[in-house]
């Protein structure tokens, strides 16, 4: 509903000006042009009025998965990166990097694990 | 900010070693990366210092001057004799690192690899306990010499290991979250965000297969089980888990046992006592520690003990874990 009110205003103030009938001198592509203008304006005002309303909606990258979505045992995928470092191994002197991982840290699989000795 | 992993792996202590460390400081690679040159240099070390399958080992050197009197020894070896001979005193003698003469005697007398799979018909002599010989066993702190008597010999493996997984995590916690795991002992400090550590727990009797996933924010996680080292004499399946009180393996109702515990030395320990000691005396012991545990019995049942930090046991046979 937010997003279609601008688009309302804007359609409103045309017709409110009468001003493309009665403008003297005024050509046939003059009045298409000021219908264009018109337009745009309505379009930028709806594109603004979308943004700004869109403004609380926090950005994907941010988003914080609960730790209670976390996989289970039956449904763990393989550990990506873990596989990642594997296989870019070896990198010198010999510790491994994974420049992409997700700025907030959520395991997709053990890491490890412990087993009998 | 962007958060790095950095793993390192490599083998040590005839197990495979890995240490992770978390850090959002790009500045700090290069100091990552000594420090894991430095934790393999160092599991490379107290193989060489502690290991009884290398015969230039100071415990080795230890083992063949028993009975010869008191032996200055280096301080690596000493700090981790006098925490085993801590271990066995907690324990009531059922950890005993005194117990080598018993598991070479069993047949493992040489690095498990090399172990054949059906030796003598006949043990060629029956076992001899080794229960509270661990008492026999004089430190004298002033000159750091060690009095082993001619019918002892030390095994330090497992809390060798317990020790080195300690030192190393501790050492590199001020670089950022890490674990460091040692053929199943491992141990974490920190956390990223509050986000646990996930650790596979192996399935005893099908150890493709993890069993139960512990999500860990502190302290280690050891297992025990009597299934992995194992080999056959004569009409016996024995296994490296001896038994003080009866100088062969170990014979309880156990099959597995993962210990949480604050450290690695107390995980490895306790790990291996419950094993032997059984399940009702097991459970006591864990309990009256304030640790908690995991037990798979010989039969398949399952048993938390304690505030175990597992996210889910899952039923026998019931799951695959890539």
């Amino acid at each position: 509903m937010r997003r279609s009110r601008p688009m309302k205003t804007a359609a409103t103030t045309g017709p409110a000006n009468g001003a493309r009938a009665q403008r003297p001198g005024g050509s046939a592509a003059s009045g298409q042009w000021w219908k264009a203008w018109v337009l745009l304006t309505s379009l930028g005002a709806t594109v603004l009025g979308w943004v700004a309303f869109s403004t609380g909606e926090p950005p994907v990258e941010s988003a914080v998965v609960a730790p209670d979505t976390a996989p289970r045992p039956t449904q763990v995928a393989p550990a990506r990166h873990m596989n990642e470092l594997e296989q870019t191994r070896p990198l010198p002197p010999s510790a491994g990097m994974l420049p992409a991982m997700p700025q907030k840290l959520v395991f997709q699989a053990p890491v490890t694990r412990t087993r009998r000795s | 900010m962007t958060t790095m992993l950095y793993g390192h792996h490599f083998r040590a202590m005839n197990a495979g070693v890995g240490v992770w460390v978390w850090s959002t400081d790009a500045e700090r690679t290069s100091m990552i990366r000594a420090g894991m040159r430095w934790a393999e240099d160092l599991f490379a070390g107290v193989e060489a210092e502690l290991s009884r399958f290398r015969s230039t080992s100071a415990l080795s050197r230890l083992n063949r001057a028993a009975g010869h009197g008191p032996q200055v020894i280096s301080p690596m070896l000493w700090t981790v004799l006098v925490a085993a001979l801590d271990a066995a005193h907690e324990s009531g003698g059922i950890f005993d690192p005194t117990v080598l003469r018993s598991l070479e005697h069993a047949g493992y007398d040489r690095s498990f690899d090399a172990i054949e799979p059906i030796g003598p018909e006949e043990l060629n002599a029956p076992p001899a306990p080794t229960f509270d010989s661990w008492r026999r066993v004089r430190l004298d702190d002033a000159t750091r010499s060690v009095d082993l008597p001619g019918d002892l010999a030390l095994d330090l493996g497992g809390i060798a290991k317990g020790w080195t997984v300690d030192h190393v995590t501790l050492a590199l916690a001020p670089l950022g979250p890490v674990l460091v795991d040692a053929g199943g002992d491992l141990r974490v400090v920190g956390t990223v965000d509050g986000e646990p550590w996930p650790i596979g727990v192996q399935e005893p009797f099908t150890p493709e297969r993890d069993r139960a996933l512990v999500r860990l924010r502190c302290g280690a996680l050891a297992t025990s089980s009597i299934g992995g080292r194992r080999w056959q004499r004569g009409d016996r399946m024995l296994h490296h888990v001896i038994d003080s009180r009866t100088g062969t393996s170990a014979d309880s109702d156990l099959y597995a046992v993962t210990v949480h515990a604050p450290d690695a030395i107390t995980a490895d320990v306790a790990a291996k006592v419950v094993l032997v000691l059984g399940t009702g005396a097991g459970t006591a012991y864990v309990l009256k520690r304030g640790l908690s545990a995991l037990l798979t019995g010989t039969d398949g049942r399952e048993m938390v003990v304690g505030n175990f930090p597992h996210q889910e046991v899952v039923p026998y046979g019931s799951c695959h874990c890539a």
